[in-house]
């Protein structure tokens, strides 16, 4: 399986890559994770690779071969769209952060529809689910990155147990409960929504 | 602190970076002296060696640049202890002179130079490729493609460092440094930190007689290190067909799997080190019609297949793959000549990186364009972001510790203006201390303004020689940087605190009105590290004139009907806000002071 995970420096983006990295590797299976450090930590935006297919060898998901794409804001999407394909299913976190040149009023923030919209040529299986709103209650907007690691767990080819256990072993010791709150909170959403 | 098993036992199977895996390799190979200057994508290498350093005995640093790291790792070698270096492709430029000259000399203990070339500029000023160095150097280079190989390259690295008494570049690419993969681990050694010094000045001291002998005999030693190039294991081939294929590092996976992807029947031929293995070069042209070369940085591989190889070479040279950027599969299928219509790309509102909200670099480009600093040589690290609107406070970027002499420069040319200089606090050390020296010699007539934040901010947050801390945590020696500062010859030197923007403005205005070299140092912390109780200025009064978001431009401070909010997360409670708005619309509840 091929996935992405977008947001923006400080939503916990490259957490959740690793945490779910971990968890294909405690069922030692074939995983490769490739992320951006640095300069795109200060606030801009970030994009990983998530790859655990045994002839998926290289770090970066092709063109058009992400199966996954979750982003933690609504627009990040669509400055990926080179890796989407109509079999790409794409969950969006209902969640706007204007970057500073839209601020400036030097760039424009697409509407909520345009950026459905565009999305919608895209793929056909786009789900748009509010993570910060729950993940708010449980301690803060930063757990949204772990309420959508619970959303996505039935469809990751993985154990549910691995990926909390991989939560809990990456976790400092005083957020691992909490953590784990937020990702059965996710579970909870998608149970709320998935069609039987 | 990364908390990283690197210590687990042999056989062990742990999911790590790139460089958390160089790390490990570290520890399996012995390497009781490591030094670097932090650069991304190599910075975690040292930050993963850090936490085990005093239990296991091993000297773990951060050096002030990264030529001091190479010399401090080549007395370590000297002194029979296999020492490991790091730092990104840039650093090696202000390695090189140590480098060039060390491949005379040669090691004695193993010497690896961990390097983290940037392709495609995530984080850089440019995309060099570090095999440029080799060649000169006559030495050898590693190119793992995934975590696996970087941590067993590194012991590899040093055994044939030790075989050849030359140092060995592991060269690291962005997708291998910040790619995580399992690694499984093999022994570990634990060796005495007992160095010994045979004196043989005849090999040691690179005077021209040395040299000229010591140069001969690195030439001599050339044909075995080849021969052991062509029978590294990890230089092979694999596959039938008619296309031959040569990559090397991730554009060896991506190549292999873009073949696949095609569906064509070639041979890859995967290659681990530069130079290239020849002899396997040649065997692969001899079985096959045409050959592509898929290779991150600069063609070297390709320009070494057009020397031996008697059919068709398609790669950079030839103009079927494009020379920047990072390789992908995509970029490799398409050489291969698979028809695709590139994605569109939508418009999408850029969302560059930003000094965070409450920084204090953010205050110091307001101050200064208020006091009329009309030229501003930049430099590298945080601050580097202040060049985007509103603020535009910079007008260069060069290299490291460069703001100081182009500052010169632009004065010695004849400006109008006087040109200013700015600089962070570990540039400053790392760079920018000899190019203040030469200013004062030189009479220049410039402000130069040091971003004393006490930390190495950009790369994740180091320490350096000011922050009175080593790489360990245990407490170390603070530089005087005032006393530095006029120890170099410099008769205007004031430090202020640039998130009181008045004082700051009268200090730059006084310091633009000496006749010299005028240093400001602004001291104030960076925002990950200052403790500021939680002071959220409320807006009342705004009157919508925008002059905080056009000026000023803090991300805390957002856009609604009719003027401006806070946004209470982001907000870092620095108080810059309340003395900029010229309404006075921002105000401190219970009328706090910031």
């Amino acid at each position: 399986m091929n996935i992405n995970i977008c947001g923006v420096g400080g939503q916990g983006v490259l957490f959740a890559s690793k945490t779910l990295a971990g968890a294909f590797l405690l069922e030692d299976r074939p995983v490769l994770c490739a992320e951006t450090h640095g300069m795109s930590q200060r606030g801009g935006f970030l994009l990983t690779h998530l790859r655990t297919d045994e002839d998926a060898i290289a770090p970066l998901v092709p063109d058009r071969a992400c199966d996954l794409m979750v982003s933690f804001e609504l627009l990040e999407p669509m400055r990926q769209t080179a890796l989407l394909s109509n079999e790409s299913r794409v969950v969006v976190n209902d969640l706007r952060i204007v970057p500073l040149p839209v601020t400036l009023g030097l760039a424009e923030y697409p509407s909520r529809k345009d950026i459905l919209e565009c999305l919608g040529r895209y793929t056909k299986r786009l789900e748009v689910v509010d993570l910060t709103a729950a993940a708010i209650p449980l301690g803060g907007s930063i757990l949204a990155n772990v309420v959508a690691l619970g959303y996505l767990a039935d469809g990751i080819p993985v154990e549910t147990k691995s990926i909390k256990k991989s939560i809990t072993e990456g976790s400092p010791e005083r957020f691992a409960a909490t953590n784990i709150v937020a990702f059965e909170a996710g579970m909870e959403i998608r149970r709320g929504t998935a069609k039987p | 602190m990364s908390k990283v098993r690197i210590e687990a036992t042999e056989g062990a199977k742990v999911l790590l970076m790139g460089n958390e895996a160089v790390a490990r390799g570290a520890l399996e190979a012995g390497v009781t002296v490591a030094s670097g200057y932090p650069g991304t994508p190599s910075s975690e290498i040292i930050e993963t060696l850090a936490p085990v350093a005093t239990a296991r005995d091993i000297h773990v640093e951060w050096s002030i640049n990264e030529k001091v790291a190479l010399e401090v790792a080549a007395g370590a070698s000297y002194a029979g202890a296999r020492a490991l270096v790091t730092m990104k492709h840039v650093g090696l430029n202000v390695a090189a002179d140590p480098f060039m000259s060390l491949t005379n000399t040669g090691t004695v203990g193993g010497l690896v130079v961990a390097v983290g070339d940037d392709p495609g500029m995530h984080s850089s000023q440019n995309e060099q490729d570090s095999r440029m160095y080799v060649k000169g150097a006559k030495t050898l280079t590693l190119v793992p493609a995934d975590p696996q190989e970087a941590k067993d390259f590194v012991v590899a690295g040093f055994e044939l460092s030790e075989r050849f008494e030359i140092p060995v570049i592991l060269r690291l690419t962005t997708r291998v440094c910040h790619t995580r993969g399992p690694v499984t681990f093999g022994p570990d050694t634990r060796p005495e930190r007992k160095g010994s010094f045979t004196k043989d000045p005849g090999r040691f001291i690179m005077i021209p007689a040395n040299a000229r002998r010591r140069y001969r005999q690195l030439l001599d030693r050339q044909p075995d290190i080849m021969a052991a190039i062509d029978a590294f294991p990890h230089n092979r081939l694999e596959g039938e067909g008619d296309i031959g294929v040569i990559a090397t590092g991730p554009a060896a996976r991506y190549a292999k799997e873009a073949v696949a992807r095609v569906g064509l029947k070639a041979v890859l031929l995967t290659v681990a080190t530069y130079p290239p293995p020849l002899a396997l070069i040649k065997e692969l042209d001899s079985r096959v019609e045409r050959i592509y070369v898929f290779e991150d940085g600069d063609p070297f591989l390709e320009e070494d297949a057009l020397r031996v190889c008697t059919h068709e070479v398609r790669g950079k040279v030839s103009g079927h793959v494009q020379h920047d950027g990072e390789m992908t599969v995509d970029r490799a299928m398409t050489a291969l000549g698979r028809e695709q219509t590139a994605p569109v790309a939508e418009t999408v509102p850029p969302r560059p990186p930003v000094l965070c909200p409450g920084c204090s670099h953010r205050s110091a480009y307001y101050a200064m364009k208020r006091a009329k600093c009309r030229v501003v040589a930049g430099d590298i690290g945080c601050y580097t972001l202040g060049l985007a609107p509103p603020l535009k406070g910079i007008d260069t970027c060069l290299d490291m510790g460069a703001s100081i002499g182009k500052a010169s420069g632009m004065d010695f040319a004849g400006l109008d203006e006087r040109p200013s200089a700015v600089i962070g606090d570990s540039t400053f050390f790392h760079s920018g201390i000899t190019g203040l020296i030469n200013a004062v010699y030189n009479k220049a007539r410039i402000t130069v303004v040091i971003l004393d934040n006490r930390i190495t901010a950009m790369t994740g947050h180091q320490e350096n020689p000011g922050t009175g801390r080593l790489v360990t945590g245990e407490p170390a020696p603070a530089v005087d940087m005032e006393a530095l500062v006029r120890a170099c010859g410099v008769e205007f030197v004031q430090i202020t605190d640039p998130q009181d923007i008045s004082a700051a403005i009268a200090v730059f205005k006084e310091a633009n009105a000496h006749d010299g070299v005028s240093v400001v140092i602004l001291r104030s912390p960076c925002v990950f590290k200052a403790k500021r109780k939680k002071l959220v200025p409320v807006v009342d009064g705004c009157n919508d004139c925008q002059v905080c978001i056009n000026t000023f431009g803090c991300p805390a401070i957002v856009r609604i009907e009719g003027g401006v909010a806070i946004d209470e997360a982001l907000c870092t409670s620095c108080g810059v806000c309340v003395q900029i708005c010229p309404h006075g619309a921002f105000v401190l509840p219970g009328g706090g002071d910031a």
